[in-house]
């Protein structure tokens, strides 16, 4: 380590989830942002953007990737290279002995991700895939269960929905989904089953400590034609099987800015035996209604309809929704939840394991969606 | 009371304002007792708010196990979740959310003690082709296509809440 401080390398710029993770790093005073890389043959689009993100942090933009690992005073590597880039970049940040800050979900395969995993631990590099653990409503879920406040755990209902886009567009009917999905994200339009419920799938593994052992799932396209354009579900239900037999259903998807007051429905109901605990992450909270002008959704930016990257919202105006203010405890940022594991010399509690573990039910979600059919797991290798 | 809710749903449907709907979540806390009957006449009230006949169900748990979690599909391509719990709820309400693709009606439950408890009522006309196919869900552990899909069945007509 650089002393007290943590040398940050930014893997991509602009346009991806880097705009938040570098603004979460730089604000903490135990980091050092060094510089922003990416695989030397990216596209001039991600080029520019690239250069951008590393202009507007004022830190070194190194075009090539392996030049920037080779600096002795990168410590964490944060990750953010679009879905079926991140496997083969994750390894090699590992391989050169950088821990690694990761964005969600893992990978698009089950050989990428089991990859990273075996190249973390050769390095005996640290991980954290983002997520939602250190919110503290997760974090008082996890206590009530830990304390077995309910009792036995006898089901679980997950639902995580992105409040974001202007729905309306799809053509509704049934979705016929391909396998293994062909990709992830474009500019328009993710995978929003990944990209929505690997929250969810995350949390009950952690929540629960148990693995997943069947899945049924149907993928959907219920809102945009963006989505559909690219054959890509805006929607999905899981339906799974977790250890001893526990079921959990999970409805997870992108919907709409204005289906929902803030930024979306993101809640688990818990039933045990004695007691059902229902964890919204919108509560507590206030409800404010004033004169003000109502919130209208913003202006489509046309390199991001659906409202992905905090530059674009920013470009078109996008103004924040007050009717729910939260009330609750200021939850701390994931990006510093990592640095308190990596300064206590202790593992993520979501390291690349098992964020592994979520991409294998992710990429058992999809075959049983284009099977029509229930997906055992572990999957065969 | 159930009953009152239903009509407050439907008519929000029938107003449009949610678009066309596309997607239920139903979870409610219930004895055991007539619990397949129940989600029968429950599905049926969903297949009438979609206007969709249902076409597959997939079920996990069992009577026995105080837990049943059905995944509906629909013959337009619309999904639910209905899910049972014979265990203690925050009341006996129904936990309720509706998506449309144009907006969403969420009926919040599961966050307090609701002054509708004990509004779990039993239609007095099951549904047998539904109970049937849950039932055949529930024993095989496999998604199960309805031998022919079930058209909608709304209120007053043997579904749920009359």
């Amino acid at each position: 380590m650089n002393g007290a401080r943590f040398g940050i390398l930014l893997v991509t710029g602009s346009h991806t989830h880097q705009e938040n993770y570098a603004a979460a790093f730089a604000a903490d005073k135990r980091c050092r942002l060094i510089a922003l890389t990416d695989e030397a043959n990216v596209d001039r689009r991600r080029r520019e953007l690239n250069e951008r993100l590393a202009k507007s942090l004022s830190i070194a933009h190194i075009p090539e990737l392996d030049k920037a690992l080779a600096r002795k005073d990168v410590d964490v590597v944060s990750i953010c290279a679009p879905p079926e880039r991140r496997g083969r970049i994750a390894v090699r940040c590992a391989q050169a002995g950088k821990h690694l800050y990761l964005d969600k979900s893992l990978c698009p395969q089950l050989r990428e991700a089991d990859d990273i995993v075996a190249a973390v631990q050769k390095a005996g590099v640290k991980s954290h895939m983002f997520s939602f653990i250190s919110q503290p409503w997760a974090r008082e879920a996890k206590r009530l269960l830990d304390g077995n406040w309910l009792g036995r755990l006898l089901a679980v209902h997950a639902d995580t929905y992105f409040a974001k886009g202007r729905p309306g567009s799809a053509k509704l009917g049934r979705r016929k989904e391909e396998f293994p999905p062909q990709r992830h994200q474009v500019i328009e339009a993710k995978r929003e089953v990944d990209n929505c419920g690997v929250y969810p799938i995350t949390l009950l593994r952690w929540l629960t400590g148990k693995r997943f052992r069947s899945v049924y799932c149907v993928t959907s396209n219920y809102f945009f034609q963006e989505h559909q354009k690219h054959n890509v579900e805006d929607f999905g239900v899981l339906s799974c099987t977790m250890d001893e037999g526990l079921p959990v259903t999970i409805s997870t998807g992108r919907y709409g800015w204005t289906s929902h007051p803030a930024a979306g429905v993101n809640r688990l109901v818990l039933v045990g035996t004695e007691q059902t605990l229902v964890i919204d992450a919108n509560r507590p909270r206030l409800e404010v209604y004033t004169d003000e002008t109502p919130w209208t959704p913003p202006n489509v930016h046309p390199q991001d309809p659906m409202g992905f990257w905090t530059s674009t919202q920013d470009e078109v105006h996008t103004r924040p929704k007050t009717t729910w203010p939260a009330a609750g405890p200021r939850p701390q940022s994931d990006a510093s939840y990592f640095l308190d594991r990596l300064a206590a010399n202790r593992d993520s509690e979501i390291n690349a394991a098992e964020a592994a573990l979520a991409t294998e039910l992710l990429v058992a979600a999809y075959r049983s969606a284009s099977q029509r059919a229930v997906v055992t797991l572990p999957l065969p290798r | 009371m159930s009953a009152d809710l239903y009509r407050a749903v439907e008519t929000t449907l029938a107003s449009k304002r949610l678009g066309t709907p596309v997607f239920v979540r139903y979870h409610f806390h219930a004895v055991a007792k007539q619990a397949v009957t129940r989600l029968a006449q429950i599905s049926a009230t969903i297949g009438a708010w979609l206007n969709q006949p249902l076409e597959r169900v997939y079920a996990l748990g069992s009577v026995k196990e105080q837990r049943i979690h059905l995944t509906l599909e629909f013959q337009g391509g619309a999904t639910a979740l209905v899910t049972w719990a014979g265990a203690p709820g925050r009341g006996n309400g129904i936990d309720l959310t509706v998506l449309g693709n144009h907006g969403a009606i969420y009926h919040d439950a599961g966050a307090g003690n609701l002054w509708e408890d004990g509004a779990q009522q039993v239609a007095a006309e099951p549904d047998k082709e539904r109970v049937a196919l849950i039932e055949r869900a529930l024993r095989s552990g496999q998604p199960e296509a309805a031998t022919t899909p079930l058209a909608p069945r709304g209120r007053g007509d043997g579904g749920e809440g009359t």
